[in-house]
């Protein structure tokens, strides 16, 4: 008996002491981590949106590929543009970005936050020689091959595809919704 | 010399955990795309490895045979996510370089293999110098597949564009087949190159 219940109640123990460590590790981490990951959130932000106080709009009609949008307002309060989250389909699987819109419909900045596609062709998306080109674009917009005026990543078309369908739903949402 | 340092060389070397060993092989390939993606994993693993070796070693009269790869993959686990947390916590620049591997550290084998090959029957000291060692032999396979595959895969070394461009990138090289690739020829010349003394083959 004594050669099962020996080991049994060692391995209880050492999980136990395990266990506890975790749940004491992650209690006194908990905070700090909520406010970093809104640190990171807040300054990808201000990366699309420069010089705006951020709202979220809960109730927001989401359309397309827009999964959440906050409202960027001005020192008095005043609308500036929208910060508008999207995630789309692209080679590798879902791609997140954020597209910031001024009230006019002109992007004021892209960033890609996440995508799973391959390094040194669609990843190269997440690079800013590629979603700098989008600042300053309005309308509906188009890659290159397609017609348009984005200039494409080589080799990654579906990749450009998935970003410009992103930042043309940003641009709608806030046609239909400023 | 010194059997602490044998111990730290073989791990470089000798023992080479990628090289010789043949561990890890799943982080490897994976993340030996570029130099800083390299260096991120190796030195990650090297920070968690000399942590468990050292653990794993101390608690080695207290594991049981019969259960002791649970217990070390127990151990292994909390240590990983303890270093997870308290990065994401207070060290967010750090984090964001190394976070996305630190999760990987979990399923990487040298760990597991360092802890049932060598701290379990070793005291505390000669484990530190195993872990650190094997974590170094690790990073140093790592930069050096993530050099080669970097510079002819995207003509960069550190994401500086080094190559002319005119320079044929091989994009193949930083896919995964090009892991393979890589690998196969440097293991191909490592086993030419380091033949351990004979004289030490006895210990």
């Amino acid at each position: 008996m004594k050669h099962i219940t020996v080991p049994a109640l060692r391995l209880f123990i050492i999980c136990f002491v395990c266990a506890l460590c975790l749940g004491l590790c992650s209690e006194i981490t908990k905070a700090p981590i909520a406010a970093q990951a809104k640190a990171t959130q807040d300054a990808a932000m201000q990366a699309v949106l420069p010089d705006a106080n951020f709202e979220e709009i809960s109730d927001a009609a989401l359309s397309g590929t827009v999964t959440a949008v906050t409202a960027g307002k001005d020192a008095s309060g005043n609308i500036k543009g929208y910060v508008v989250s999207c995630t789309t389909s692209s080679f590798g699987g879902p791609l997140q970005m954020m597209v910031g819109v001024d009230t006019s419909g002109t992007v004021t900045g892209v960033r890609i936050l996440s995508h799973a596609d391959t390094p040194g062709l669609g990843a190269l998306a997440a690079s800013p020689d590629f979603y700098e080109q989008y600042t300053g674009m309005s309308g509906t917009l188009a890659v290159d091959k397609d017609g348009g005026q984005v200039v494409a990543i080589t080799s990654a078309t579906i990749t450009s595809r998935a970003v410009t369908v992103g930042v043309n739903d940003a641009i709608a949402w806030v046609a239909a919704n400023k | 010399m010194n059997k602490n340092l044998t111990v730290l060389r073989d791990g470089i070397l000798f023992d080479n955990p990628v090289l010789i060993q043949v561990v890890g092989m799943c982080a490897t390939l994976a993340t030996s795309t570029s130099i800083i993606n390299g260096a991120g994993m190796g030195f990650s693993t090297m920070a968690v490895l000399v942590g468990s070796n050292v653990v794993i070693s101390l608690l080695r009269k207290f594991i049981p045979d019969t259960v002791r790869i649970p217990c070390f993959i127990v151990v292994i686990a909390s240590f990983v996510t303890i270093v997870q947390l308290i990065l994401q916590a207070y060290l967010p620049a750090i984090n964001d370089a190394l976070g996305l591997f630190i999760p990987l550290i979990v399923v990487n084998c040298i760990i597991l293999a360092r802890a049932e090959g060598f701290a379990s029957k070793n005291n505390w000291i000669a484990s530190l110098f195993d872990g650190l060692g094997n974590g170094l032999g690790f990073t140093a396979v790592l930069v050096i597949m993530g050099a080669v595959r970097e510079l002819l895969g995207s003509g960069t070394i550190l994401g500086m564009t080094i190559m002319p461009e005119a320079f044929p990138k091989t994009l193949l090289l930083i896919m995964a087949p090009g892991a393979f690739f890589t690998l196969g020829i440097f293991m191909a010349i490592f086993k030419k190159l380091a033949k351990k003394p004979v004289s030490e083959d006895e210990e």
